[in-house]
């Protein structure tokens, strides 16, 4: 055996448990199938000269040469259609045989995964979020500080929402667009009024640089982050591979996606990779005696329920249910659009429940204006002529939010059947009974908190979005104190599979309202961090 | 010109209230041939020769029927596919120049319309 560490994946969570172990010296193999980028930004320029081309050629920028952007799918992130990230999910279902009901399944076979088309959302979990979990923020903390100076991630940290998200090192914020800047400005007019609402608003924290790298250009606001950021300002996990790959104790191993563990009798595990993208491939075995694993939630699951024999019985994972909102500032309705600006967060907001806090929602507003207005004018109750100079009036009016309720509204289960000789995994997808109570709640405090700021929600602006189309799934292989099947230590490794340690989204032991990659590669940094040093010991 | 090549001609002058460029139509064809199936929608003559009467099939709530799934889904693709063109970003996007009043006085014009058409969309919308 070559190697000290195998670790499987090349997502946030793997590259972040990577970089401890070969810091400290060691030899570290990272599988995955690593699919590249096959589609390239054909066009240079901002989201509204591109959309100008004089050329005519912005079609295939925006829709693919296959035309699916245009498709008619609804209720998933607009990220899904685009044809620069399409490469990233290809294939994830078929490769573990898996099919899902009542939620969508999200994973990666690219290499940086599922990283490739985030929303860069980095917020760290605070003692409320943490409450469940065997380890609080003291123990997570330097791990947040060394991630964030890692990846570079910029806003500001005195605002009412800074205490919530962390103190961190941060870059220079990204500046507001126009409907945001008012939107703060109010906030901090009115702010004795929705605070009473226990609404809490402030800058977001995006992973996003101001300040170029070396191997990165800090953001030019383009407007163009939702279809691929050219300069490599938002963060990517597929960055790091190419710095971890210069280093002599670390091999990045291309087309070795992960079928199987199997434990071997002298306590070390063979590890079944196959190249699902070469028809020729009849696959090979690594041997490794320790393995982080880092396959994305799903993807890891999978592999340690196979591993631990854990056939036709449902097991818990977390998602987030999250919803969709659009209000309008009148005062802007007709207002010139901008040329320049980010497309990614502007604001974050947090609703609280007083006496559950770890119950509480949270939630970013974007501008609209990096969207195709043709997929806002199709939710409009009015002819499609109408509806274009609808939106067209609307658009620079617009702010766009999101927001998301803690993992325990979710009521979802993974598990795999065995068919003969074949395995299939089977998602099913669910929320709480008391998540319809919450959604309306939320529904109207957030109108009412914006209401007060000047914004309005706009009639039919209240959407639901599929369960899992975020990608935010967590908890199957939960860390905890006491023993219970397809658990986890606190250290990630799993009960009944020695020496392996979950490090992605399935070792966290609760989802609360944030986004939770931030936090993913948090936990990853740390129990590598205490990987290595037993290591070192030995 | 087959049937389906004159309905997308005619789904296109509606929303562009232009005649579209060759290519443009080309495109859309090709795109209605991509992402859906190749049945033409069963629009009537009429509305061929004069686009404009297809706001009254345009369905104003979720359509009931599975013409009305067809015509909702390619209305949608000829906005989409007009955004991103030359000819048809106009009419979703502010162009250098427009006046906030220009705007206001449109879309006012065109929800004056749509109100206007409401009663006879609706039962449209219902029996078609």
């Amino acid at each position: 055996m070559a190697h000290d560490v195998t670790i499987i994946g090349s997502g946030p969570a793997g590259v972040s448990a990577a970089w401890p172990l070969v810091r400290a010296g060691l030899k570290v193999l990272m599988l995955d199938q690593g699919r590249k980028a096959d589609v390239p930004r054909s066009l240079q320029g901002t989201f509204r000269t591109i959309l100008q081309n004089r050329e005519d050629q912005q079609w295939r920028e925006f829709l693919g040469d296959d035309f699916a952007g245009v498709g008619d799918e609804r209720h998933t992130t607009p990220k899904m259609k685009v044809p620069q990230f399409r490469y990233v999910q290809r294939g994830f279902e078929d490769v573990y045989s898996l099919s899902a009901n009542g939620l969508r399944p999200t994973g990666s076979l690219a290499a940086g995964g599922l990283s490739n088309m985030w929303g860069a959302g980095a917020f760290c979990y605070n003692d409320d979020d943490l409450s469940a979990f065997p380890v609080n923020v003291g123990d997570l903390m330097p791990s947040y500080r060394a991630v964030a100076e890692r990846i570079g991630i910029s806003g500001v940290l005195e605002d009412d929402i800074a205490p919530f998200l962390g103190d961190v090192p941060l870059q220079d914020p990204l500046p507001l667009c126009e409907n945001a800047q008012r939107l703060l400005e109010r906030y901090n007019q009115r702010r004795h009024v929705v605070n009473k609402l226990e609404f809490v608003m402030g800058r977001t924290r995006n992973a996003v640089i101001t300040k170029d790298q070396p191997d990165r250009q800090a953001c030019a606001l383009d407007n163009m982050c939702l279809w691929g950021c050219s300069r490599g300002a938002i963060y990517s996990a597929a960055q790091e591979l190419e710095s971890l790959s210069q280093l002599p104790n670390f091999t990045f191993q291309r087309g070795a996606f992960v079928q199987r563990i199997v434990p071997q009798a002298d306590h070390s595990y063979h590890i079944e990779c196959k190249d699902v993208d070469d028809d020729a491939s009849t696959g090979f075995i690594v041997k490794s005696e320790r393995i982080c694993l880092a396959a994305g939630t799903i993807g890891s699951t999978i592999l340690a329920m196979d591993a631990l024999n854990i056939l036709d019985a449902p097991m818990p994972i977390l998602s987030h249910p999250a919803m969709a909102f659009a209000f309008v500032l009148p005062g802007r309705i007709g207002r010139p659009e901008a040329d320049k600006a980010f497309a990614l967060g502007q604001l974050a907001y947090r609703l609280g429940e007083p006496l559950t806090p770890e119950h509480h929602a949270f939630g970013i507003l974007f501008s609209a204006e990096g969207l195709l207005a043709s997929e806002l004018a199709t939710y409009m109750p009015l002819s499609r002529p109408a509806a274009a100079k609808t939106i067209k009036a609307l658009l620079p009016a617009m702010i766009l939010a999101n927001c998301y309720v803690p993992g325990i509204y979710s009521n979802s289960s993974i598990k795999i059947s065995r068919k003969s000789v074949d395995r299939r995994a089977v998602l099913q997808g669910g929320v709480s009974h008391l998540f319809e109570a919450r959604f309306n709640d939320i529904k109207k405090t957030l109108a009412r908190a914006m209401w007060k700021m000047g914004a309005y929600m706009i009639p039919g602006g209240a959407k639901l979005a599929e369960l899992g189309s975020d990608g935010h799934y967590a908890g199957s292989i939960p860390m905890t104190k006491e023993d219970r099947p397809l658990t986890s230590t606190p250290e990630g490794e799993i009960r009944g599979l020695p020496n392996i340690h979950t490090v992605d989204g399935a070792a966290l032991t609760q989802l609360s309202g944030k986004h939770p990659t931030f936090t993913i590669m948090a936990n990853a940094d740390r129990i590598s961090h205490r990987m290595a040093r037993r290591l070192r010991e030995i | 010109m087959s049937i389906h090549d004159r309905e997308s001609e005619a789904i296109l002058c509606y929303i562009l209230a232009a005649k579209p460029s060759p290519t443009l139509l080309k495109r859309y064809i090709l795109a209605i041939k991509t992402i859906d199936d190749k049945k033409p929608v069963g629009l009537y003559a009429f509305t061929l020769s004069w686009p404009s009467f297809l706001r009254l099939f345009d369905p104003p709530f979720p359509a009931r029927s599975p013409r009305q799934t067809r015509f909702q889904k390619r209305l949608n693709a000829a906005l989409t596919l007009c955004e991103t063109s030359i000819e048809g970003v106009h009419r979703l996007r502010q162009q250098p120049g427009e006046t906030r009043a220009g705007i206001l006085l449109r879309l006012f014009g065109a929800l004056l319309v749509d109100g206007l058409t409401m009663p006879l969309r609706l039962v449209v919308w219902k029996f078609w």
